[in-house]
């Protein structure tokens, strides 16, 4: 028998692009991580990850746009903690992020993609949609046990 | 040199002069100057001049013909506003001495140079940068377009407005070592850029109270390391948590940093 779908560990903020509630975001979902059990190392590094997401939004998506909005959507149930991030700015080529040279950051001084790599360490599983309408959806999960091997 | 300072004092000196916005009784010159500062103490004030700026400045006794429109934007830290007066051409008297700078240069040049307008317009920010304005990455520098018929002018960002909130990151500076508390996320760089870009020689950067940084604060401590290599001189971190250790860790800056 089906359960009935429980809502009441699901948050959704709507927020300005402007940097000054990109800490008030990510504070609040690492808030609900801990609330979802999951401990202070990773709370703190989902914090980090929700930063890194509202940043790539408010920076390259909407350009720094303080007059566009943003959503970030949060969800747990046994097994998973799940942030999503959506916007309906610019699309960003998320595959093509390359996995950043460490060596060569100090030469080229090259600091970009270095949110998105941070999000898929700390994150299990990470995705981008482009859906029809316009809205992206950066789609972030962490995994109860740690990062799944057998994917 | 503060942009947005002197936009906003040679934008109240357009209009302390502006012709269209003269008082009624008198000629008080320093009136919008005056009504400028009062909507950084009144806010109600402010919120009826943002919403009603004809119907508002004409309360205060300014003549404004018909048809006649007045925008006021509120000033940001993310955004710099340029103001350009409509185009005049060969019209624009100049008395040659420049009061506020190159930005009123280039505020004038704007107004009798269609090229070097229509330049502006399109990429504001090169063509600051050519004037040897320093515009940082993450500043937005937008072209606020007075005609004829609508004009801008820009309101301070009111001072007390974040005041309750403590900053990001906490600075102090002891001889050649830095402290900083706090995060060093992407409303804290801001704050710090400036201090670490202009400093000679090496620099210990002691992390004991830094609580949190992200890859906006990565990112300028790599700057900040490239700089002063450069220099033959040496970036030092010291006593970082475990917490801001981990995230060094997690993106690869342990092979950057000795931490």
């Amino acid at each position: 028998m089906r359960k009935a779908i429980k809502v009441s560990n699901k948050i959704e903020m709507t927020l300005p692009a402007d940097v000054q509630f990109i800490e008030l975001a990510a504070k609040c979902v690492s808030k609900m991580a801990r609330m979802a059990g999951f401990g202070n190392d990773d709370a703190f590094n989902i914090e980090l990850a929700v930063d890194e997401a509202c940043t790539n939004v408010i920076m390259h998506a909407y350009e720094k746009d303080s007059s566009k909005i943003y959503t970030v959507i949060c969800v747990y149930n046994q097994n998973s903690f799940t942030v999503e991030v959506q916007d309906h700015g610019k699309p960003f080529h998320f595959e093509a992020v390359p996995e950043p040279d460490v060596k060569s950051r100090i030469e080229e001084q090259k600091v970009g993609g270095l949110g998105i790599y941070l999000i898929r360490q700390i994150m299990d599983e990470v995705n981008y949609f482009e859906e029809t309408d316009g809205l992206k959806r950066l789609v972030m999960k962490k995994y109860r046990s740690g990062r799944s091997n057998d994917k | 040199m503060n942009l947005l300072k002197e936009v906003q004092e040679m934008l109240n000196g357009y209009y302390d002069s502006f012709s269209r916005l003269d008082i009624e009784d008198g000629q008080d010159a320093g009136k919008f100057s005056e009504i400028i500062a009062r909507t950084g103490k009144d806010l109600k004030f402010r919120e009826k001049l943002l919403q009603e700026p004809v119907e508002t400045l004409k309360r205060e006794g300014f003549r404004l013909p018909e048809g006649f429109n007045l925008k006021f934007v509120e000033e940001s830290e993310n955004t710099i506003y340029v103001p350009l007066l409509p185009f005049m051409g060969d019209d624009l008297q100049t008395d040659g001495k420049s009061r506020f700078s190159k930005l009123e240069e280039i505020v004038q040049m704007a107004a009798t140079d269609l090229d070097f307008r229509n330049q502006l317009i399109r990429n504001p920010d090169s063509v600051l940068k050519k004037k040897g304005f320093e515009i940082v990455p993450d500043k937005k520098v937008v072209v606020l377009e007075c005609t004829d018929d609508l004009f801008y002018a820009i309101l301070p960002a009111v001072e007390n407005s974040k005041s309750d909130e403590p900053k990001s990151v906490k600075i102090e500076i002891q001889g050649d070592t830095v402290f900083l508390s706090g995060r060093l996320d992407l409303n804290g760089v801001d704050q710090v850029r400036d201090i670490f870009l202009k400093w000679e020689g090496s620099l210990n950067l002691d992390l004991e109270k830094l609580d949190y940084i992200s890859s906006a604060g990565l990112g300028l401590l790599l700057m900040t390391l490239k700089k002063l290599n450069n220099s033959s001189s040496e970036l030092k971190l010291l006593n970082l948590k475990p917490a801001v250790r981990n995230v060094f860790v997690l993106a690869g800056f342990d092979q950057l940093f000795h931490i």
